[in-house]
């Protein structure tokens, strides 16, 4: 599982750049699947088929990034962001960009709190005309993906966010012999910009029953916002963030399902920030949506911090619920 | 009148706080069993009811009004039976303060919320105390507190309806609920042989957290006609009359740039020349409302919005006046038996 | 003694106004009266037992009848009241409140929708000249019909258990004083009680607004002791510093030292702690110098006298929602009598 997750992690794909990431994941699934499709949006599709329910599981391929907007004459480049970037958790981070071109991220003056416009890209060009042979404006830098094993089963690294969704679901795809239900696996792009992706993708699959796979937030960092889930804690059953209430039926079908399974699971309401949930919710007629996370600290920086624990209690539930509900 | 209140402390009895609506499943099958043809649910949690007029190609008017309400919800057990929460919708915390609430855990709970004595609070503190400031009080201790309550349970307003002078009521909830007990009584009162249409009402879920509860139901109605109602703010003091409707005068018809403009003046003029009583609002762009998913959902759908004057929106002193739900469902009776619209 | 409590609490008695609630207590007492004990009023309002015992000490017990409400100050054209509040009320438990007339006429404290508000409305603190209470009346006309200026007012809330051992209502700041010593009272004349004292009970009008009951109370008693037996105003709620909790519901009786009005007798407060030491009675000492009640006028009236304060802890003193803890008063009811039958 850790191999598989550093797989995937080290495929870069911000959003809208997701082939390498979609790539990645084709060549994982490829033996497991009934079917592999892509949707105009550069959604990944895969399904086990079934006859029970239609069960849309999701989780999104896309990582926040860089957009170079601007080169000016001594070669240095000017971004914009691609998704909820903090200037504070990027400044000083390499980067490299979508044909892998490494740099730096830097901001002007490192006395005051860094804002993106005063930030930019170095990659050692000399002036303009050298780093336009590498680079050309609209190119996607991300930060250097990379995995680190700290104590414990903690990990530290990027993109956590939302390769360890990913990882969950290739995982169960490879486990689920024989799909009692009707499973589309549903690797998602564009979520960082606001769960774009997700959309047609659930309007064209409209499940009966929508799950997504993200990361969420932890409130036992010094300094965190309040919030009960605790890294370590086990994996979460969403019941509401910023942008969907959770179907509260489904709700309590998945704490059923944990608790006769003894997964270890913690009831996660997030104050800010959603996930691919709140597309699925609203699509067509409507669906029963929630979401399995796993939480994360420091998320959207370069050392999301998350444990191995958790994502292992993840697969477990994502395994059952695509059988039981 | 007694009809409407009966319906009216019915449905204002049940909690229905936002994504919450499928625990009021039984109240609203026993209100409206003997009324409709059929009543579903779907998965947002809203109720369609469906009253047919038994003509050929009827065409389908819908008729939606929300059932949920703002809330709150528990974020976390802290010590000596204290819960933080995380407010569901467009909550006044202004109000919060010693507001009673019931907390739905498996079992239901009485709660207050906190308010600390000027003298002891932090200094400086000439402001409203924010959400994270405020806790509710549930009298237990922890331990005790998690075998009931749960992170991620609803909490809602408990507040029972009480009559006020001159045929006034006060709880909360009423936004929505007084129009959702004028469209059920309408329903009730209309004759079948005088039905124009084979009738969808939606009372819709989750309009409260970004109105999507009536968009998905009228994607699967995809109805021809549908009439929004909704609660508006009633004039007072504060409150700037042009952007309100007077409490008693009746329920209005909202004209907006997000309503169908020949809908809206056919109703207008169907009103006028059969003497219906009605006011009229204008909202020059948004309406806020459910009718603005519905314009929009599925292959989409001409619509209307008619609403009731309320005061203290969004609080647990929301007040109506029966006279204006009475006069809702007069106005959707009409509509209902009038062809052409 | 919860029943009486309840009795007590629900009815209608803001300072100047507290007939109903001096009617149920002498209701009470008429029914069983102690031996030999005399019922009389003070022209001002208040309501004395006196329990002879003579050449023994004279002991006053003291607690008010009267609760914080409002008053109509004016009728505006549109039906809305102008108020004005009896007794020190926090703007802040105000909003979208409901009230309750002396007539039983309902009523609720506006608000403005939320949603019309500019940021800075919705933050900062209300004040009162600009709350209004709305009675469903259309016009300055049907208003009139319907009240008059001068008509008092108090929150319309119910008497609720909740939780393990907690009960919420307004008012209970301070029937809870008034239930405790009719309770006394009634032990008292069943003789199960015997008193060491020259007793008098006193229950007094007026605390909320100028303590005026008490300072007549004690110009007609002269009383050598006095026990004042109050709520107390506790900030025992999540996000609040230990120090500033000032006492915690449920942890028994409140013996003060001092608060912002007066500083107690200490020896008489350290009996009264020794008493409940000895009997097993729970109590916890206030932890801050804030607050006042009727003490000050009773320890510095007439010719002085001994005063000890005994409290029951209570969260959103002033709202509709009282709360106080049903141990904590038996605490205090267990403390009042053992101090009565005296530590010999």
């Amino acid at each position: 599982m850790v191999e598989l997750l550093k797989r995937l992690m080290l495929a870069s794909g911000a959003s809208g750049r997701e082939d390498k990431i979609r790539q990645a994941i084709i060549k994982e699934v490829e033996p497991y699947a009934d079917e592999i499709t892509t949707d105009n949006v550069g959604n990944l599709i895969v399904r086990k088929k079934g006859e029970g329910k239609k069960i849309m599981f999701c989780a999104h391929m896309d990582e926040i990034g860089f957009f170079a907007s601007y080169i000016d004459e001594s070669g240095y480049i000017k971004v914009s962001g691609i998704g909820g970037i903090n200037p504070v958790s990027c400044a000083f981070s390499e980067v490299v960009s979508e044909n892998g071109v490494y740099g730096v991220i830097v901001p002007e003056s490192s006395k005051e709190m860094p804002k993106l416009d005063n930030m930019y890209i170095d990659i050692g060009a000399k002036n303009k005309k050298q780093a336009e042979k590498s680079v050309k404006i609209g190119d996607y830098f991300v930060c250097v993906p990379k995995m680190r094993k700290l104590l414990g089963t903690k990990y530290v690294g990027r993109p956590f966010d939302d390769r360890v969704g990913c990882a969950i679901l290739v995982e169960a795809i490879k486990q689920i012999k024989e799909a009692k239900n009707d499973l589309y696996f549903v690797f998602s792009t564009q979520e960082e910009v606001g769960g774009r992706g997700s959309k047609p993708v659930s309007y064209s699959i409209m499940p009966d029953i929508g799950i997504a796979l993200d990361v969420t937030g932890t409130g036992d960092k010094p300094g965190a916002s309040p919030m009960a889930v605790k890294l370590g804690g086990g994996c979460t059953i969403k019941i509401k963030d910023a942008g969907v209430i959770c179907s509260p039926t489904l709700v309590n079908k998945m704490r059923e399902i944990a608790d006769e399974n003894k997964i270890k699971y913690q009831n996660e309401v997030l104050l800010y920030g959603g996930t691919d949930a709140s597309s699925i919710q609203v699509a067509g007629t409507g669906a029963y949506v929630s979401a399995i996370s796993i939480p994360s600290a420091f998320i959207h920086s370069g050392v999301e911090m998350i444990d191995m624990a958790d994502v292992k209690e993840a697969v477990k539930l994502t395994v059952l619920l695509a059988n039981k509900l | 009148m007694e009809n409407i209140k009966k319906t009216l402390v019915a449905l204002c009895s049940q909690m229905s706080v936002s994504g919450y609506e499928y625990l009021a499943e039984k109240a609203i099958r026993e209100l409206c069993a003997d009324i409709f043809d059929e009543i579903k649910t779907d998965p947002m949690g809203s109720y369609v009811l469906i009253k047919r007029c038994k003509k050929e190609n009827a065409p389908k008017l819908l008729i939606d009004g929300h059932l949920d309400t703002v809330g709150m919800m528990v974020t976390d057990i802290k010590k000596d039976g204290f819960l933080s929460v995380v407010n569901i919708g467009g909550l006044d915390t202004r109000v919060l303060p010693a507001t009673e609430v019931t907390v739905y855990g498996k079992e239901e709970i009485y709660g207050l919320v906190t308010s600390t004595p000027p003298h002891l609070r932090k200094q400086g503190a000439d402001s409203v105390p924010a959400l994270k400031e405020l806790y509710i009080d549930t009298g237990y201790s922890k331990e005790e507190l998690e075998k009931i309550v749960k992170i991620g349970d609803p909490v809602g307003y408990r507040y029972k309806l009480t009559e006020m002078n001159g045929g006034y009521v006060t709880t909360s909830g009423l936004d929505d609920k007084a129009c959702v007990c004028g469209i059920i009584e309408a329903m009730r009162e209309i004759d079948v042989n005088d039905l124009k249409y084979d009738i969808y009402v939606t009372i819709s879920a989750q309009e409260e957290t970004g109105k999507n509860g009536s968009a998905r139901a009228s994607f699967g109605i995809d109805p021809d006609i549908a009439i929004i109602t909704d609660v508006n703010f009633a004039s007072g003091d504060g409150t700037p009359d042009y952007e309100c409707i007077k409490c008693k005068d009746g329920c209005s018809v909202d004209i907006s740039s997000l309503t169908d403009k020949d809908l809206t003046r056919n109703i207008i003029k169907l009103l006028n020349k059969k003497g219906i009583k009605h006011q009229i609002i204008c909202e020059p762009s948004r309406t806020y409302t459910n009718n603005e998913g519905v314009l929009v959902s599925g292959q989409g759908t001409r619509t209307a919005v008619l609403s009731v004057p309320l005061k203290n929106m969004h609080t647990p002193c929301e007040t109506v006046n029966l006279e204006d739900i009475k006069s809702l469902a007069q106005v959707i009776c009409a509509i209902a038996c009038e062809e052409n619209l | 003694m919860k029943e009486l409590l309840k009795e007590l609490s629900l009815a209608f008695g803001p300072s100047g106004c507290e007939d109903e609630v001096r009617d149920i207590i002498e209701k009470y007492i008429k029914v069983a009266m102690p031996k030999g004990a005399e019922l009389f009023s003070h022209k001002s309002g208040g309501l004395f037992l006196h329990i002879p015992n003579e050449n023994k000490p004279k002991m006053m017990i003291c607690a008010h009848m009267d609760e914080v409400g409002f008053m109509v100050t004016g009728i505006k054209d549109n039906g809305l009241l102008h108020f004005g509040c009896v007794g020190g009320i926090d703007p802040i438990v105000l909003t979208s409140k409901r009230v309750i007339s002396e007539k039983g006429l309902c009523g609720s404290i506006i608000a403005k929708p939320v949603h019309l508000l500019s940021p800075e409305e919705r933050d900062k603190r209300p004040k009162i000249e600009n709350m209004l209470i709305d009675i469903g009346a259309d016009s300055k006309e049907e208003a009139s019909n319907l009240t008059f200026v001068g008509e008092y007012f108090t929150f319309d809330s119910d008497y609720i258990e909740y939780g393990d051992g907690f009960v919420k209502c307004k008012a209970l700041d301070d029937r809870l004083g008034c239930a405790i010593m009719c309770k006394a009272i009634r032990e008292i004349a069943k003789g199960n009680i015997t008193s060491e004292y020259d007793l008098y009970f006193a229950f007094t009008c007026r605390e909320e607004v100028s303590f005026s009951g008490a300072i007549g109370a004690t110009e007609l008693i002269k009383p050598d002791y006095a026990i004042v037996i109050e709520s107390k105003a506790v900030a025992d709620v999540c996000g609040v510093s230990e120090r500033k909790k000032v006492c915690d519901l449920g942890k028994g009786a409140i013996v003060s030292f001092a608060d912002l009005g007066t500083i107690y007798d200490k020896d008489f407060t350290r009996y009264i702690m020794d008493l409940c030491d000895k009997n097993e009675i729970e109590y916890q000492v206030h932890r801050m110098v804030s607050g006042g009640n009727d003490s000050r006028h009773i320890q510095l009236g007439a010719c002085g006298c001994r005063v000890g304060l005994l409290s029951a802890a209570s969260r959103y003193i002033h709202s509709p929602s009282d709360v106080v803890h049903y141990d904590d008063l038996d605490a205090i009811y267990k403390a009042l009598t053992a101090v009565i039958k005296g530590g010999n």
